[in-house]
């Protein structure tokens, strides 16, 4: 399902830059190199040079702007955004998490139906918080996990598919649970699909624009009941 | 020879928090056994933080270096010329001293081997609330979730955050002003540090031991930094 681009880009708290500034070159190129500034995590090959996370500034809302400008950014290259297609594998499979060699996307693909399905099961815990370690760990999803879910192969893991599903997993999985950890890692692997966008194709990159939408409702939602509760007598 | 508690510091910001707070407590310690900073080791602070004040806590003084404050304490330091947990050198060396009890403050991202820890007791403090707040950074989550920070003191086991917790303390979130990383992290590990040693120096044994149930258990991975970057605005940092 394609859904028209929403007017909350010219309106939102949380995305307050006009996207039509991005449709001038010139000003464009400012814009992102204001962005590269204020918000480095969505820049350059991220799958070689990986973010660390450490000790980011604390700095409040010029952090925010620069998250907000860069994403816009990326929406403005990005077509209109597309849905979460629904899991593509049979009912019949299940994961085998002792095997030797398991395929991510079938694994993902089963999350992703067992999430649109509302089933919680510890083995569906363990496939969501298996997926979350690796990526958290080394920032990168591999194209096939060992028994002890490590790397089958090491230098497999270029499918950007996996990584826009894993995103698409992740948001599944925080609207559902919602656990701030699954927040976090989607907040990492959109990181790493704005920076590599130009690469996606073109259903890819709608499917990464519904990505940054639902990611900032999601934020907002979080900061308003964050400053809710800061409000509440201790 | 024989020590009762040994602290493991190292040229870090952590180390320098420990030692000023023991100070500021009166608690003594009976040897420092200090790994040097190799190149590859980045412990001490990026910049000096500005001074500041937090409700009912020791605020360390990071412009102290930690050589001045280890003089204070009076007594014996052995320096190890290496960072590395694995070295026979820092084996030797506990071995010579044979403590009861290891507080640990080492380099960030080192991990105690087993054989230490099973060997003796390490005292750790995780800047968390455990077991519900296991890993990375997890002042901020509880900061988001729960609207508090915590820390817990612990025996090391050898896997990460799990071992027995013996004194776990909730503080109020930092105020404006207060770096939560460098100062308020340092601040609350130290402050209950103190607490955890004053008891087993009155009482000659820890305050509990209570062994974690994983159930509770939750393990949070380094924050991003628009999580951390909205509970900053909400402090009113920008």
């Amino acid at each position: 399902m394609v859904k028209p681009r929403n007017a909350w880009l010219h309106t939102s708290r949380l995305f307050r830059i006009n996207l039509e500034f991005t449709n001038d070159y010139p000003i464009k190129r400012i814009f992102l190199h204001m962005n590269t500034q204020l918000y480095p995590y969505a820049e350059g090959d991220l799958l070689t040079d990986r973010n660390r996370y450490s000790y980011t500034p604390f700095v409040g809302e010029p952090l925010l702007e620069g998250w907000r400008s860069s994403r816009e950014a990326v929406l403005a290259q990005c077509p209109a955004s597309v849905s979460a297609p629904q899991s593509r594998l049979e009912e019949t499979y299940h994961p085998n998490l002792s095997a030797q060699q398991t395929s991510t996307a079938d694994l993902m693909e089963w999350a992703v139906g067992r999430l649109d399905e509302h089933e919680a099961s510890e083995l569906l815990n363990t496939c969501l918080w298996n997926l979350m370690d690796r990526f958290e760990n080394v920032k990168r999803f591999h194209a096939h996990y060992n028994e002890r879910f490590r790397a089958c192969d090491k230098n497999d893991y270029l499918d950007l598919e996996l990584y826009v599903r894993g995103a698409e997993v992740f948001q599944k999985a925080y609207l559902t649970a919602n656990k701030l950890p699954y927040l976090n890692v989607l907040l990492k692997v959109v990181d790493t699909l704005c920076a590599l966008h130009d690469r996606l194709d073109e259903h890819q990159q709608g499917r990464l624009s519904n990505l940054i939408e639902e990611e900032r409702r999601i934020l907002e939602q979080l900061a308003i009941e964050f400053e809710k509760m800061s409000c509440q007598p201790k | 020879m024989s020590a009762k508690v040994v602290l493991l510091a190292a040229q870090t910001a952590r180390s320098q928090a420990y030692v000023q707070t023991l100070i500021s407590r009166n608690i003594e310690i009976d040897h420092v056994v200090l790994l040097e900073k190799s190149e590859k080791r980045k412990g001490a602070l990026p910049y000096t933080p500005e001074a500041c004040v937090i409700d009912d806590l020791f605020v360390p003084d990071f412009s102290i270096p930690l050589a001045d404050s280890l003089a204070i304490l009076q007594c014996p330091v052995s320096h190890m010329l290496t960072d590395d947990l694995r070295s026979s050198e820092l084996r030797q060396a506990l071995e010579d001293i044979n403590p009861e009890v290891v507080i640990y403050s080492g380099y960030g991202g080192q991990l105690v081997p087993a054989d230490l820890c099973t060997q003796w007791d390490f005292l750790h403090v995780h800047a968390g609330w455990l077991p519900e707040y296991r890993g990375s950074t997890t002042i901020y989550y509880s900061w988001l979730n729960e609207g508090f920070c915590g820390a817990s003191a612990i025996l090391l086991e050898p896997t990460i955050d799990s071992g027995p917790v013996l004194m776990r303390k909730k503080y109020a979130v930092p105020g404006l002003g207060v770096d939560p990383d460098y100062v308020f992290d340092n601040a609350i590990r130290a402050n209950l540090l103190a607490d955890v040693l004053a008891h087993y120096q009155e009482n000659e044994s820890w305050p509990q031991r209570i062994v974690q149930e994983e159930v509770d258990a939750t393990t949070y991975y380094k924050i991003h930094p628009v999580l951390k970057n909205i509970i900053a605005r909400n402090q009113g940092v920008a």
